[in-house]
């Protein structure tokens, strides 16, 4: 019924402004505390007559004489009715009890918190308001139950993993939809030189909320697409009224988590020396010394006493350096009777510790809303972002170059400049850098350029046109477009661009997405007690992908950096790739009495990545809820603010998979003598189609002593069918596999989200828990497999990310050689295919965050820790660091003192060994050596606030003035060994996590 | 007036959708071509067949392995370890040896699907088809020797209670995915192996004339070569012997050279040997800095170049064993000196030690190879050759010791000698027995160093592999001279066995 009034009010506004009117009110709208309320819908009961108040809460109405109540709605306070007064009327508002009245964005629609029967969690733009971060969606690490954020690396701007309850494909893709505004980004990234992630175009100071639908129900509604869950993002609109403007700015510095110990140059060449003897052992003392001497690039005659006073030079920690971190920005925002808009303007830079990789994004939102009429409303959203990158060295690979891969590992005798104060041992030089990294990175950190520019234009037109007070037609027309220009110069003056004088690689790719929505919506209470609430829809999408890419070598000069001045061309290529969608949809919605809420949702899409024998699907869902609070049992039960359950039951798609896997092709890759060359690339299939999830959840919603505890509750059973999979075939076919629809997976878990005001006074302590549970097995694969032949560690029963190896079994202290287990337990120099086993899973068993805001007097100091725990990764950093002087590199100092030295040596490393693998041995980074547990809990943000107080600021007709310090990831709890349990993929010479000071002020007026 | 603009532009978006959304959802490849449009006409077989020899250019192929990982393996080189590759296989681990499997599977039901598309080629004559499939017939054998050499024993020598066969024949073209899923190959004995290789080579010396297009193509001259090599592992020296004889005959591509060309036959971008070369044709193709040719065995950016700046890896060089076969002295017993200059090198009369000198300092410098110094054009561009001219009077010289016809096999080695060493002159009295062969077998060290010859040499003699640095000592009985077939292809198929030992 509220819901209806508000609908009804918000119609009075519009409508019946022209209407006769006869005599003023006046007031002012405030909160408990005096403050004043914008925006408060003042409507006069029994009539669509109605107006807002103004920034300062004040109001002014015409109303009919007969006239006696007025009725004043604000989101989250109790809606109040009281009698027109003749005086000015003084309205307090009574902030609400219940947060059912919240709104939540649901996909095509809002619904109150109340109305929700399925599991969809909401993150307010106030909790990530000023987060020294480069998009929305790593501003929402660890703040929902049941979603695992986790960065790639420490790249600013760069690619995040966002897994919604668990990973429910192994082949198709993995990311959830993404919808801002309406729009289906495209979650492709342009990008050869860095990540540039997609979602960076957005400023996450001008979102309003983000909600996230994580149940295949609450999902459901987008169909194939909505496989992995769905994050809505909702961008600030401006709201009537005078222009109000906020300001925002922080800077800071970022600085590395962790720097390694390396050896120093003498304890280097013991160990390499150690390591020549035990790979050769027919060397004499002399030939083992000389061989060291030659490894080191000295003459053979070089004394003992040279060698003890060799200097040391840290590379990592020269290199691991520091960078800044600032954000401006403006937002303006109002409206008058027919416009209302939202305008923003920010600049934002960050830079990693390790020079030069950086991230500096320039974006306007420019939000208008225009009502053509009483009936028609057109809305027009443009967001223009413009970011430009200095790439890493690499994203993570074992590139020599590459500062974050080999900054440990050069040996530590190479200065970092000549006398001169050049880069030491540059390729040009006479003396080169000696050992296997022989890269100066200071002087490629310097001198390479890599960078990448993107360019993106996300915006929408929509029109709105509502034809009486129960049904609105709207249609969507939005474009994500998105430019991203790579250019890669490798400078002459480097190693890799030495040999060619420069190498210039270039690339241009464009993506167009283009989408139209266009929905119709019924609203109607019959009777007293019966809500219906109709939703029908035809969406169409269209993606296209193309690029061009150039490469040319041989510069003149190093100042010359385009490939008009590249002497060489070396290779040009380029590709076009698109898919279309096609859906129709509908939802139909009952409610009986507030209490009861029916949802049924359907959705059928067509697609042109599937084969023509399985171009459509459908999808349904269906959810319940029943508000027990509302019930007479409970009505009086004071304890109890609110109490809900709810179940749902839904179905949704999966089609994350190339544009064109079901026909048999023949690609263009190869070439053979200048001549073009085609050859078989896929078998076909033509029963392609989608991967389908089918999922349980139910939930519960309780909320207690007036809100000062509440708790969310989701438990849910999902199954994932019919997975795309590449079977794998034996490779005599010419084959290695063939994409198919088959297995099923199951992920299964408790959610639970737990918020609370333990006190609340004038010391206010806020707090809010949340904290996942996730279990996944593989239940079936094809031809009652129990693995698939290509990836034996995809087998019936274990989760998806486990890891299949043979089990390290430590050193063997009569010969320092490195054991493994074999299958049947015992200790083995060689493991072999069979003696792998499961040891852990890349996916963590549970995780969460934990939030606590002190407040006191203006100050706030608010604490968010993050966690994880139950996840094993190989540490490839940490693996390439401990070669013992197997290889001219250098390496960690606790390897060096846990090695073996001598028979009855209990030893955590292996003996020194040139060449790494000891004789007839498996490889030094053999089976699950280097696999350690990620789990950690991070003091993920920490931020001290002082809010002036609103007395002092009126004199400067300030409406709000923050002032804040924020630090980032200061404090962590690990066994992890490596530079950071933070990241995804194998850890090889990837920017790890880094440390973060900001201040900053925010400023509204 | 603005209610109906609204009602009517909704209206037609609606219609608009609906209208084309079938059309809409069609949506082909526009990089790769529909399958049904390519094995039909000329130009298709054409591009088919150059990406049948564009796989001969991979890494694990005549990229890179096929010569220095064997050459790793065997008795002759030492890898240093500056990249850290060829360490493994230069031990003889267990699981570090050839990996040439998948790849060459892929260009083998590339090879049958064409041969079973020819017939119904409308555009070309029988003349063409009969080109075409002796080509094609070329490369199966080819792509079918270089796994069964590398998967199997060789015929001449078996450890009979390790043998588990040859490999699987790869003899039909999938382009069904029924097909495709449903099959479970199996090995074929190493004589059905050799027998098929043998047929489609003479097949291909049928078709094919001596020169076809050139060095760069599948010729006669080349399936005769092959075949020589081919009848020599299988032991049938009558057959090694005729089939030599007659690619000697068989001239017009490819020409000997003699002490006084030697070294520059080297430096130039087609060696004037080569019979069949692996064709990189531009800069783009070359493997690059860390695993061509180039990369592999030298430092070097230029000839001389020691002392200054470093370009590949150089990761494999030659051991002691091979430079005193080799005729080079000087080097320190380490092989490594990081003195500059390096230590001054003698070398005797055989020209075949000019190609090795002093690396640039990386880490310290060796003696390397320069074979391969991107001839072609730039940094780690060389075209790879397959089959250079002496192979013949090598082969040949062993079939006829092996037959017992000593005399020409005294004669083709000391062809090969005298076109080695400066001022050769041939001993009075002719080696005899053991040692003739053993001459034989160090000449064809020597003259195919770094080329992937040696293990295979050893191999097919089950001789033992001794290197003092690293220390191996690996008799031919031990299941490290396979290499492992990959697990994928035998788990699940219960007629594919895996080698011995793994």
């Amino acid at each position: 019924m509220r819901k209806l009034i508000g609908f009804l009010v918000l119609f009075g506004m519009i409508t019946m402004q022209a209407l006769a009117q006869n005599r003023t009110v006046t007031g002012k709208v405030t909160d408990e505390k005096g403050a004043a309320l914008p925006n408060a819908s003042v409507s006069v009961k029994g009539t669509q007559i109605g107006t807002a108040s103004g920034a300062d809460g004040s109001f002014s109405l015409s109303v009919p004489t007969g006239a006696k109540t007025l009725i004043f709605t604000v989101v989250g306070f109790e809606n109040l009715e009281m009698d027109i007064s003749n005086s000015s009327m003084r309205v307090r508002m009574k902030s609400s009890d219940s947060k059912l009245d919240e709104v939540v964005v649901t996909g095509y629609q809002t619904v109150k918190k109340r109305d929700i029967a399925a599991a969809i969690s909401r993150i307010g733009g106030d909790q990530i308001d000023n987060l020294p971060v480069a998009n929305f969606a790593q501003a929402a690490q660890g703040r929902v139950a049941g979603v695992a954020i986790s960065a790639a690396n420490g790249v600013p701007g760069g690619s995040l993993s966002v897994v919604i309850r668990g990973v429910g494909s192994i082949s198709a893709g993995t990311t959830p939809l993404y919808v801002v505004d309406g729009i289906q980004l495209n979650t492709g990234t342009g990008s050869i030189n860095t990540q540039n992630n997609p979602l960076n175009f957005l400023n996450p100071n001008d979102i309003e909320s983000i909600e996230i639908l994580k149940d295949a129900a609450a999902a459901s509604i987008y169909g194939a697409k909505a496989g992995n869950g769905v994050v809505l993002v909702t961008t600030k609109k401006g709201k009537s009224g005078k222009p109000k403007f906020t300001f925002n700015a922080y800077v800071g510095q970022t600085s590395p988590l962790r720097v390694l110990g390396v050896l120093n140059s003498q304890d280097w060449v013991r160990v390499r020396s150690e390591a020549v003897a035990n790979a050769t052992p027919r060397n004499s003392a002399d030939q083992t010394r000389a061989t060291v001497l030659g490894n080191l690039g000295l003459p053979s005659g070089t004394g003992q006493g040279k060698l003890d006073s060799l200097p040391t030079y840290d590379w990592q920690k020269e290199t691991f350096g520091t960078g800044q971190v600032q954000n401006y920005d403006l937002a303006m925002s109002g409206g008058g009777t027919n416009l209302s808009y939202y305008v923003s303007a920010s600049y934002s830079v960050q830079d990693a510790f390790i020079k030069p990789t950086n991230f500096v994004r320039s974006a306007i939102l420019s939000k208008l809303s225009y009502k053509i009429n009483d009936k028609i409303t057109f809305d027009q959203n443009i967001s223009l972002s413009a970011v430009n990158q200095n790439a890493p060295y690499s994203l993570g690979n074992t590139g020599f170059g590459n500062p974050a891969y080999s900054a440990g590992m050069i040996l530590p005798i190479n200065p970092f400049y000549t006398e001169n104060g050049d880069f030491y041992g540059l390729p040009s030089s006479t003396t080169p850098m000696i050992g296997t990294f022989n890269h100066n990175v200071l002087a490629v950190g310097e001198y390479v350029k890599y960078n990448t520019r993107t360019r993106q234009v996300v915006a929408s037109g929509t029109l709105t046109y509502k034809v009486n007070s129960n049904l609105t037609l709207r249609s969507l027309l939005g474009i994500d477009y998105r430019l991203t220009q790579d250019h890669r110069y490798q400078d002459p003056r480097v190693n890799d661009g030495f040999a060619v004088n420069g190498r210039l690689s270039t690339q241009s790719d464009w993506n167009t997405n283009f989408i139209n929505t266009n929905t119709i919506a019924y609203k109607k209470k019959f009777g007293t007690a019966h809500d219906v609430d109709l939703l029908g829809g035809l969406e169409y999408r269209r993606d296209i992908n193309e690029w061009f890419q150039a490469d040319g070598q041989t510069f003149p000069t190093a100042e010359l950096q385009y490939l008009n001045a590249a002497a060489v061309p070396v290779s040009v290529g380029g590709a076009w790739s698109g898919s279309s969608n096609f859906s129709q949809f509908a939802k139909a919605g009952y409610k009986y009495n507030n209490k009861y809420i029916f949802n049924y949702t359907v959705r059928r899409d067509g697609s042109s990545r599937f084969g023509p024998n399985n171009r459509y699907a459908t999808f349904h869902s269906v959810q319940l809820a029943w508000n027990i609070k509302d019930e007479s049992f409970l009505k009086n039960v004071r304890a109890i603010t609110d109490l809900k359950i709810r179940y749902s039951y839904g179905q949704s798609g999966n089609d994350q998979i190339g544009n064109t896997l079901f026909p048999a092709l023949y690609g263009p890759a190869r070439v053979y003598g200048n001549q073009s060359a085609l050859n078989p690339t896929q078998l076909p299939n033509p029963d392609l189609t989608w991967e389908t999830r089918v999922e349980n959840n139910l939930g519960l919603d309780l909320s207690l002593f007036n809100n000062r505890l509440s708790l969310t509750f989701d438990a849910y059973s999902r199954q994932n069918k019919d997975l795309l999979l590449s079977r794998p075939l034996y490779s005599t076919t010419g084959f290695s596999s063939i994409t198919q629809n088959f297995g099923t997976v199951e992920n299964r878990g408790l959610e639970f989200l737990l918020e609370g005001t333990p006190i609340d006074g004038k010391f206010k302590w806020k707090t809010s828990f949340n904290i996942s549970f996730q279990q996944n097995r593989v239940l079936k694969l094809y031809d009652d497999l129990q693995f698939l032949p290509n990836d034996p560690s995809i087998r019936v029963g274990v989760p998806l990310g486990s890891l299949f190896l043979a089990e390290w079994a430590g050193v063997n202290p009569a010969t320092g050689m490195g054991m493994w287990y074999d299958i049947n337990g015992n200790l083995t120099y060689n493991p072999v295919a069979g003696d792998r086993k499961i040891i852990g899973s890349i996916f963590p068993k549970a995780f969460g965050g934990w939030t606590n805001a002190f407040s006191f007097k203006g100050f706030t100091l608010e604490g968010f820790f993050q966690y994880e725990y139950g996840r094993t990764r190989p540490d490839g950093q940490y693996q390439q660091m401990m070669r013992m002087g197997g290889a001219t590199v250098n390496q960690l100092q606790s390897g060096f003192d846990e090695r073996w030295q001598k028979p009855g040596d209990v030893a955590s490393a292996p003996r020194p060994f040139n060449g790494l693998a000891d004789f007839n041995s498996a490889g030094w980074g053999s089976g699950s050596r280097y696999l350690f547990k990620t789990d950690y809990i991070r003091l993920k943000q920490i931020t001290l606030s002082y809010d002036a107080p609103a007395s002092s600021l009126r004199k400067l007709k300030l409406e709000a003035v923050r002032f804040y310090v924020q630090g980032i990831n200061l404090w962590t709890y690990t066994e992890w060994q490596g530079y950071d349990p933070e990241f995804t993929g194998d850890n090889f010479g990837i920017i790890p996590q880094s440390r973060n000071i900001t201040g900053g002020v925010q400023v509204r007026f | 007036m603005k209610k109906s603009i609204g009602i009517v532009s909704l209206m037609a978006m609606l219609l608009t959708t609906f209208q084309s959304c079938k059309k809409q959802l069609d949506i082909p490849s526009r990089n790769s071509l529909d399958a049904s449009l390519v094995l039909v006409n000329k130009a298709g077989i054409n591009a088919a067949l150059n990406s049948v020899y564009s796989v001969l250019k991979s890494e694990r192929l005549y990229g890179r392995d096929l010569f220095s990982v064997p050459e790793a393996m065997a008795d002759v080189a030492f890898a240093n370890g500056r990249s850290s590759r060829l360490l493994g296989e230069n031990r003889n681990n267990a699981l570090s040896n050839m990996a040439n499997w998948g790849t060459s599977y892929g260009a083998l039901n590339e090879i049958n699907l064409i041969l079973e598309a020819l017939p119904g080629i409308a555009d070309a004559s029988a003349a063409e088809k009969a080109i075409f499939e002796g080509e094609l017939k070329f490369l199966r054998a080819l792509y079918h020797f270089d796994l069964v050499k590398s998967y199997a024993y060789i015929p001449t020598f078996t450890v009979p209670s390790q043998d588990r066969g040859g490999i699987v024949l790869s003899l039909r073209g999938f382009n069904n995915p029924d097909s495709a899923k449903a099959y479970l190959p199996r090995r074929a004995s190493v004589a059905e192996c050799y027998n098929q290789i043998i047929s489609d080579l003479y097949a291909s010396s049928s078709l094919l004339s001596n020169t076809h297009k050139g060095l760069n193509y599948a010729n006669r001259r080349a399936a005769m070569t092959l075949a020589s090599r081919v009848a020599l592992y299988e032991g049938n020296w009558a057959r090694s012997d005729s089939f030599a004889t007659a690619a000697i005959a068989a001239t017009g591509i490819g020409t000997m050279t003699t002490t006084a060309n030697y070294n520059t036959a080297w430096r130039s971008k087609d060696h004037p040997e080569a019979i069949f070369q692996v064709w990189y044709a531009s800069l783009a193709e070359n493997l690059g800095v860390n695993t061509s040719l180039a990369a592999t065995h030298t430092t070097l950016a230029s000839l001389g170049g020691f002392a200054g700046v470093r370009q590949g890896q150089g990761d494999l060089v030659p051991n002691a064993t091979l430079m005193g076969w080799l005729g080079i002295t000087g080097f320190p017993g380490t092989l490594v000196t990081s003195n500059n200059p390096p230590p001054t090198l003698t070398y005797t009369a055989d020209v075949r030690n000019t190609l090795f000198e002093w690396g640039a300092n990386a880490s310290g410098r060796y003696v390397e190879c320069t074979k391969w110094m991107g001839k072609a054009g730039g940094p780690n561009w060389d075209n790879t050759v397959v089959f250079r001219v002496p192979e013949l009077y090598l082969n040949r010289a062993e079939a006829r010791y092996r037959s017992g016809n000593e005399s020409g096999a005294w004669a083709d080695l000391n062809f090969i000698r005298t076109n080695r060493i400066v001022g050769f002159t041939v001993p009075v009295t002719p080696l005899t027995g053991q040692a003739l062969l053993d001459e034989i077998l160090r000449q064809r060290a020597i003259e195919f160093a770094f080329e992937g010859y040696r293990f295979f040499d050893l191999k097919r003699y089950g001789l033992t592999i001794t290197k003092s640095n690293p220390a191996v000592s690996l008799p031919a009985t031990d299941f490290r001279l396979l290499p492992r077939i990959p697990v994928s292809e035998v788990d699940g198929n219960p007629n594919m066995v895996q080698n011995f030992g793994y």
